[in-house]
């Protein structure tokens, strides 16, 4: 018998992103990766985040809106009459 | 790296200090568009949106001279944001504090709770039958377009709060304490926005491998 309760499949499953981020407690993490350990399904549903984590990735940079060339230029021109007015 | 990373940032102030187009032009196609993204969070219109980070540069610009580094350059630059955004949402009457929302979050869980196993079953709260196995899909591997596709559709489809810290974790690579910073959000409702977010793109990518895989 441990003192330390079991971490479910349901309760792991929600504390996926707490692992990754290195937010767990001590002992969390220990009960964390005990379980995964021991669990095929657990194993998969993290690496699956794992996956999500890579695929999300990828998306840019095309995905991630560049500024557009009307913006751009009027910000430069707000920054050339910044410059020259502090002069 | 971390180092690195700092040096490199001191340059970028010091040179916009000194009025280097180029470092600006640098700045601000790498902010413009998450600034935008964010600012609309708290106006009605896009063009709004636009006036606001517009003001936000013009901030910077005024600020930077006394800017001391004594928070990051990004975050400094969402601090100016956001309270030229919550003053204009509020004239706008359209004030979305991030983080209530974050609270408010009435989603469901990861997996639905027939999953697992109930009370009364052998070993309550553990799996009723294992997660279809994905993860190693040659097309994961490969990140191949349609898997891409899956992702955007999903994450497009994400609640505002859930897709903005998506977005920032997951593809602009912010740090969990800068994401926090920018958007004045407890590392606690962070992390739940971010699970929440991935969870979905998640399912999404489990029921397209459970229709591609039974076909
Ligand atoms: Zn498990």
């Amino acid at each position: 018998m441990t003192t330390v309760e079991e971490m479910a499949c349901q309760e792991l499953v929600e504390r996926v992103t707490d692992y990754l981020d290195a937010a767990l407690t001590d002992a969390d993490l220990t009960r964390f990766e005990e379980h995964v350990d021991e669990c095929p399904g657990c194993e998969e549903v993290l690496h699956q985040f794992q996956a999500v984590v890579e695929l999300t990735g990828h998306l840019e940079p095309a995905d991630v809106a560049a500024i557009d060339a009307t913006t751009r230029d009027t910000l430069l021109d707000a920054f050339r009459t910044w410059h020259n007015e502090r002069q | 790296m971390e180092q690195e990373l700092a040096s490199s940032e001191d340059e970028l102030v010091i040179r916009l200090k000194a009025g280097d187009e180029l470092a600006f032009r640098s700045l601000i196609e790498e902010y413009n568009a998450p600034l935008r993204r964010v600012a609309r969070r708290y106006v009605a219109t896009d063009a709004a949106a636009d006036e606001v980070v517009q003001d936000t540069w013009v901030g910077v610009l005024r600020g930077i001279d006394r800017f001391e580094q004594r928070s990051s350059l990004k975050t400094w630059i969402y601090r100016i944001l956001l309270n030229i955004a919550r003053t204009r949402g509020v004239r706008d009457k359209r004030s979305i504090p991030f983080a209530s929302l974050a609270a408010d979050d009435k989603d469901g869980p990861t997996f639905e709770p027939e999953r697992f196993q109930h009370a009364n079953d052998p070993h309550p709260g553990h799996w009723a039958a294992f997660p279809t196995r994905w993860h190693d899909q040659p097309e994961i591997r490969a990140v191949g377009h349609e898997t891409i596709a899956v992702v955007r559709a999903a994450l497009e489809m994400l609640p505002p709060n859930q897709q903005e810290v998506v977005r920032l974790r997951d593809i602009e690579g912010w740090t969990s304490a800068e994401v926090c910073n920018a958007l004045e959000l407890t590392e606690t409702n962070q992390r739940v926005l971010l699970h929440r977010g991935r969870a979905k793109l998640r399912a999404a990518l489990e029921t397209y491998f459970s229709e591609a895989m039974s076909a």
